[in-house]
């Protein structure tokens, strides 16, 4: 994993005491809230509706267990014993003091935390695969990518102003989790034509108000020339993003103006003239990065180990987790496990100071003290030896965490929404309660299958609607919470936006008209190997919608 | 009528004013304000900026309670989080019942 150099210490420790002069001056009254604001939302602190709220940022969604242990302290300390992790792969506190935030970074500071980067006009905390570094599907690893990324972006000033936040996600593996075209910069790692690293690059996607995937601006891109290239677009982007229009400033709404190819060509002039002058990022400093991101020592083992097997067989608990929430890994005899935050009844995404500690001292014992956080706001103990996962999942299961839902219709995105938020126009977290609790049978929910329901409380769209295969977003009618639906929307290589169907529904019926859609599926899917997706682009939205909408068939 | 909300600078919390430089944790004790001064009243209310940030007016009924479109987000803001009480979370006495089958007695835990 790795490690801050000196360099990110020192910028860190300057930013945290000048922040902590910042709020002493503040609540001595020598700074006015407008002036104030601006400094606490570029340290990630933002004014929610019953506290303030402080974003830490978890670069690339990596963590280690001490790491996780001082989020847990943080949250029992200087919260109400939890945190809650997002879809940018962050954690947030939802109930700090502003004088505690000086202590709280300093806490951070101690483990190589901080919470820059994590809101404002910048380029934000570059998010990955979760599954980087261990899935059987990639290429490479596209960590050291994305910690160059990360310290480039905080280096350059020309880039902490830019027309708007930037958000950049790299993934190095055929089958995209980190959807990658739903970025602004969207990077995909694979082998060119010799083999050799190259970038598939897409620039202009995005949610929010006017969603976008973003198209393809360049394929093939030398994985040396990252940078420039990168630069290269920003560049093109500083030059003729709108600032004058908060609406109309994201890249993607000039990527769209210009069109593909004509911003594909600007660019690509850009980065020609440019790469003349700077050279590729020197190879010395890739292999440092990419010596922190050196695979663990696995050991050499069978791949099916037969006591993994047995224990499957045996118990069918086990065995009822294992089909869910595993991964297949590249190494033999070992694999990835998801610990699905979303327990029937609970709050996606959150997480208890006493879940953290145990889920860290999980970690250490099982997976090379490694855990990841998922954009579906979930963790991953990424390497565990097959070996391991009986008693990894009794631990698991002991401390509540062994909810077999990952990646089926209870595992919910789901933002703060109206119970925590200041933007929002209504709750999303118990519409994403009583769809859970309506499937909660694990059984049928398996038997349903893969469906991801996303769910956002305001058209910024954190709980990345527009990309569920069913999405849903709260409005505000005259003070009335309703919600809008969207069929086929996905994040994956295939990425959609989904395509909004009829009026919005009042939340109580919500989980009714989630239920007719998926009986209608089920009624028309070929087999049970035909996902909720599949069905529905094969035979088109109009069969859902007219469940969802109009009754039972 | 109309009451003036704002947030605590120190906590964050909602706090409500309850008159001159007097500001209340409790929107029962909000001093509710006649239209035609709740603009002076709201400056008055915003020049305390060591104690209250964002400040704001809210249309409120006879009784205080904020009405039509503020009044679930007021609701929440003076109950706290709708969602099931967890330990350590907020206090599950305070929930407003606005979905129905979402009140905290009937979850599964
Ligand atoms: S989508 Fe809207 S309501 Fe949800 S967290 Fe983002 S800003 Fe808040």
């Amino acid at each position: 994993m790795y490690r801050y150099d000196e360099f990110d210490e020192t910028l860190v420790r300057e930013r945290r005491l000048q922040f902590a002069d910042q709020v002493a001056r503040r609540l001595s009254g020598e700074l006015t809230e407008d002036q104030f604001k601006p400094l606490r939302l570029m340290n990630g602190l933002y004014l929610q509706l019953h506290a303030y709220m402080l974003r830490v940022a978890i670069p690339y969604g990596v963590l280690n267990s001490v790491q996780l242990r001082a989020l847990a302290g943080i949250a029992r300390r200087w919260d109400k014993d939890y945190g809650h992790f997002t879809t940018r792969q962050n954690i947030q506190f939802n109930w700090i003091r502003l004088g505690d935030v000086p202590e709280i970074l300093e806490a951070l500071a101690g483990v190589e935390m901080h919470a820059m980067q994590t809101s404002g006009n910048c380029i934000r905390n570059v998010t990955a695969d979760h599954f980087a570094g261990a899935a059987a599907d990639e290429f490479l690893d596209p960590r050291p990518y994305a910690e160059l990324i990360r310290q480039w972006s905080t280096l350059h000033p020309e880039f902490s102003f830019l027309p708007r936040k930037f958000k950049i996600a790299v993934t190095g593996a055929s089958h995209d989790r980190a959807a990658v075209q739903l970025h602004d910069i969207g990077l995909h790692l694979k082998p060119g034509r010799d083999g050799s690293p190259v970038f598939a690059v897409f620039i202009g996607g995005g949610m929010g108000r006017t969603p976008f995937v973003g198209p393809l601006i360049r394929d093939e891109l030398p994985a040396d020339a990252l940078l420039v290239y990168l630069e290269a677009a920003l560049r093109v982007y500083n030059r003729h993003g709108r600032r004058d229009n908060l609406y109309k400033s994201r890249i993607k709404i000039l990527v769209s103006a210009l069109g593909a190819d004509r911003f594909s060509a600007e660019v690509e002039a850009e980065y020609q003239a440019m790469r003349t002058e700077s050279p590729p990022f020197p190879p010395e400093e890739l292999a440092r990065i990419r010596h922190y991101f050196a695979a663990p020592p696995f050991e050499t083992l069978p791949a099916d180990d037969p006591e993994f097997q047995a224990l499957r067989a045996r118990s069918a608990a086990f065995d009822r987790f294992c089909r869910t929430n595993l991964h297949p890994h590249q190494q033999p005899g070992y694999a990835s496990v998801t610990i699905a935050l979303k327990p029937i009844g609970g709050v996606p995404g959150d997480c208890s100071a006493a879940e953290m500690e145990a889920i860290a001292t999980l970690a250490a014992l099982y997976s090379f003290d490694e855990i990841r956080v998922t954009h579906e706001q979930n963790l991953v103990l990424p390497h565990v030896r097959e070996a391991d996962l009986f008693a990894l999942w009794e631990a698991l299961h002991a401390a509540g965490l062994a909810t077999p839902n990952a990646g089926l219709i209870s595992d919910i995105i789901a933002c703060p929404g109206l119970d925590y938020c200041d933007l929002a126009n209504a709750r999303s977290i118990p519409i994403a309660q009583a769809i859970a609790e309506r499937f909660a049978d694990m059984d049928a929910a398996l038997a349903i299958g893969e469906v991801k329901i996303k769910i956002s409380g305001c058209i910024n769209a954190c709980g990345h609607h527009h990309a569920g295969h069913i999405g849903i977003l709260g409005v505000d009618k005259q003070g009335e919470e309703f919600y809008q639906i969207q069929l086929g929307g996905r994040a994956d290589e295939q990425a959609r936006i989904g395509t909004i169907t009829g009026k919005g529904l009042p939340g109580p019926e919500i989980p009714d008209a989630i239920e007719r859609v998926i009986d209608r599926y089920l009624a028309l899917r070929l087999d049970s190997d035909e996902r909720f997706i599949d069905a529905l682009e094969r035979l088109g939205r109009t069969p859902f919608e007219e469940a969802l909408h109009h009754g039972a068939a | 009528m109309k009451i003036i909300t704002a947030n605590s600078l120190l906590t964050g919390a909602p706090i409500y004013w309850a008159g001159t430089g007097r500001w209340s944790a409790e929107l029962s004790e909000a001093l509710t304000i006649d239209p035609a001064d709740a603009e002076s009243a709201l400056q008055q209310a915003s020049a305390q900026s060591e104690i209250a940030v964002n400040a704001y007016l809210v249309a409120v009924e006879a009784r205080g309670a904020p009405v039509k479109r503020e009044a679930l987000r007021e609701a929440i803001r003076a109950h706290g989080p709708t969602i099931r009480p967890d330990p350590g979370r907020p206090d599950p006495g305070r929930v407003p019942a606005c979905l129905p089958d979402q009140s905290p007695d009937q979850s599964p835990e």
